[in-house]
């Protein structure tokens, strides 16, 4: 019987495989990540395997709802797209997700993604709410207008006003991707982290 | 080659030791740095603990392994907690299909304080879908998983009974690593049925996810690593978020070193190479 032990092994050698990249590319690193693709693949098979047994099959079978079977037929016309000669019947049921995703999006999308966002950036500047709160108001609604009108293409910068206006909305974004990437680093480290906490904990007991 | 040149020129196997020594030093002898507590996080802690008996939650896990060491300790500090509410249901849902393992690997390894499988929490597995998957549950729970990940009927499990849609959901806590994730959730759940809606992200996307905090769509976010350690603090426990923060720490400082040195030696030379 394959004990913990063994697993731990197999992530230390597969974790020790990954890192080797950083020497240099080699084949022991390229079997690993070839063996995670190969699971990560054969994982979501089986997961679709039971998603078809579970909403389809089982169904069909034991609760004669036949009309679960269209949904799998337009599934099996999607693999027509693997032959030349037969692949338009697969545009079917790939137009039928395409309008229905979009529908399905669109159903939510204005009141979740525009009209609450553009109500939130609705804030009053008023300094009888204390300093600090008015001042981060002024920076949301001065940050958002420079930034909308840094994509606003139609004009040609004639004014010096429109000029100071895109700066602003440059430095804005520049503010938000420094956010991100510093977000991104913080991310990254914490791959590093995880890792080195298996191996010192998991594998050589060195954290308790 | 001058000095600076040298730096220029440094092989970058050298950044990856003098981050692994650094990063491994505190892990291996933390030194513990303090550690703040954001508003949103504690956001997100205080509605749990208002939570009353009989309130369903729905935990999402919508991560897999490459985001396993920033999210599983926030998956691990939320469901801690929620196991800890009395009363609290706990539904485990994946719209990610290596969300059911984790979950699973969650719900065998923590103490769920008497809590038990069917009655107050359980995992229903993975669904395909996406978005569409997220309106199909929202609309009927019992249709979309009609049996759970371990396989049960749904109808069999006794807290199912009068769980039927997002309506009878009292809060709902996605841990996404990407897309099916927030604004699907927050298109599909939190807008239409009004759910209480919160989530613990990847660093990377909180800066885009802020957005629907200010906007009151959800009422707090656990931010990576540090959000995790930060909910382990206010829980009172040292999980291996909080364990990692020094690294974290040190790592940044690490970065931020190089990014300084880059620079002071790209304007140094550029100034020689302008002669």
């Amino acid at each position: 019987m394959l004990g913990p032990t063994f697993s731990v092994w197999l992530g230390v050698i597969g974790t020790l495989a990954v890192y080797s990249f950083l020497l240099k590319e080699n084949p022991v690193w390229r079997f690993v990540e070839h063996v995670y693709i190969g699971f990560a693949a054969a994982h979501a098979i089986s997961m679709g395997y039971t998603n078809v047994r579970n909403l389809a099959w089982t169904p069909v079978t034991t609760k004669s709802a036949y009309y679960l079977v269209i949904p799998c037929i337009l599934g099996i016309m999607l693999y027509a797209r693997f032959s030349k000669s037969y692949r338009w019947i697969s545009r079917y049921p790939m137009a039928f997700l395409v309008g229905a995703g979009n529908g399905m999006i669109l159903k939510g999308i204005i009141q979740a993604q525009f009209v609450s966002q553009v109500k939130a950036t609705m804030v009053p500047i008023a300094f009888d709410q204390g300093f600090w709160v008015a001042l981060g108001n002024l920076i949301i609604v001065l940050g958002t207008c420079a930034v909308l009108f840094y994509f606003h293409f139609s004009s040609q910068e004639k004014h010096p006003l429109e000029k100071h206006l895109r700066t602003v909305g440059r430095w804005v974004m520049m503010l938000a991707f420094g956010a991100t990437f510093g977000n991104a680093v913080m991310g990254e480290m914490t791959l590093l982290i995880g890792r080195l906490q298996f191996l010192y904990g998991d594998w050589l007991k060195l954290i308790k | 080659m001058s000095a600076w040149n040298r730096m220029l020129s440094l092989d970058r196997r050298i950044v990856y030791l003098v981050l692994f020594v650094l990063v491994s030093f505190p892990l291996l002898s933390p030194i513990g740095i303090p550690l703040s507590i954001s508003p949103e996080t504690k956001a997100v802690y205080d509605h749990v603990e208002k939570l009353a008996p009989g309130s369903v939650v729905v935990v999402s896990f919508d991560y897999g392994p490459s985001s396993y060491a920033e999210q599983h300790p926030q998956a691990v500090a939320i469901v801690r907690h929620l196991m800890k509410r009395p009363g609290v249901k706990i539904i485990c849902v994946a719209f990610w299909e290596q969300g059911p393992i984790l979950a699973e690997e969650l719900l065998t390894s923590i103490d769920t304080m008497g809590k038990k499988y069917g009655e107050d929490f359980v995992n229903l597995g993975y669904v395909a879908g996406g978005e569409t998957a997220m309106s199909a549950f929202a609309g009927d729970i019992h249709k979309t998983f009609p049996v759970d990940y371990r396989k049960n009927p749904i109808s069999s499990l006794p807290m199912m009974k009068d769980i039927k849609t997002a309506k009878d959901i009292s809060f709902l806590f996605t841990i996404a690593a990407g897309s099916p994730g927030i604004p699907e959730f927050a298109r599909q759940i939190q807008g239409p049925y009004k759910v209480p809606f919160a989530g613990g992200l990847v660093a990377i996307s909180v800066p885009i996810t802020m957005p629907y905090v200010q906007s009151g769509q959800m009422l707090g976010l656990m931010a990576g690593l540090r959000g995790a350690a930060e909910y382990e603090q206010l829980l009172g426990i040292k999980g291996k978020a909080t364990l990692g923060m020094d690294a974290i720490s040190l790592s940044h400082l690490v970065v931020l070193a190089f990014i300084l040195i880059a620079n002071v030696a790209y304007f140094a030379t550029r100034k020689g190479r302008g002669k």
